[in-house]
């Protein structure tokens, strides 16, 4: 895989994985579940 | 989250199964499997941890994306490259949550090393080493006008998850209010 593919890969991966964390944190917040 | 209240009071019994060998570690349990003690407060954060981000989102969710409405509600089978990518989004979030427990409950000092981060999970999640490139290395932010700076992907994530936690920890401790004082444990 090429090195830019690669890095853009794993930069969306990360995003992901913060973004399941927040948003679930900011769910806990608005809903007050 | 009362049930979760419930069984944070001491001399609540356990379900057989329901603590992971990285929280039977941690946690005091008499011979018959009761909280045989108060939990501190990190030792809680460190059950609701375990329970929400381990059991559930991982566990269920992840690790389970088919079952868990993803690829049109099991309508389509999800390609190899997606269930890989669960998987690794699953194995940062659990090394990131692992990392961040040991930080409240263990000074800092890491159990959580691989291999066998979570025994109970086998290979379903990637070691450490294999999720390092995407979990402990270092980026650059570029944005148009700006100077670009270092971002640290590591301290996002355990403050993604101090936040997470300490809203659920809140949470749960309102809803034990709601709890009759002794009723069963």
């Amino acid at each position: 895989m090429p090195e830019e593919e690669k890095k853009d890969r794993i930069m969306k991966l990360r995003v992901r994985c913060k973004g399941l964390l927040n948003s679930l944190s900011e769910a806990l917040t608005s809903n007050g579940l | 989250m009362q049930f979760l209240a419930g069984l944070l009071r001491p001399g609540s019994h356990v379900p057989d199964g329901f603590f992971l060998s990285y929280e039977l570690e941690r946690v005091q349990l008499s011979t018959y499997g009761a909280i045989s003690a108060n939990l501190s407060p990190v030792q809680k954060r460190m059950v609701l941890g375990m329970y929400l981000i381990i059991k559930v989102i991982v566990a269920r969710i992840l690790l389970n994306p088919g079952k868990s409405g993803f690829g049109g509600g099991g309508t389509m089978k999800l390609g190899d490259r997606s269930l890989r990518n669960f998987k690794l989004i699953a194995s940062v979030i659990t090394h990131a949550t692992l990392d961040y427990l040991d930080d409240i409950t263990n000074g800092g000092r890491r159990t959580a090393s691989e291999p066998g981060a979570v025994p109970e999970f086998g290979d379903h999640i990637f070691t450490r080493k294999e999720v390092g490139p995407v979990y402990m290395t270092a980026y650059t932010v570029s944005l148009p006008g700006q100077p670009p700076r270092q971002g640290d992907f590591h301290r996002e994530m355990l403050d993604a998850i101090h936040a997470l936690l300490f809203k659920f920890s809140a949470l749960v401790e309102e809803a034990g209010k709601l709890i009759p004082p002794g009723s069963p444990v």
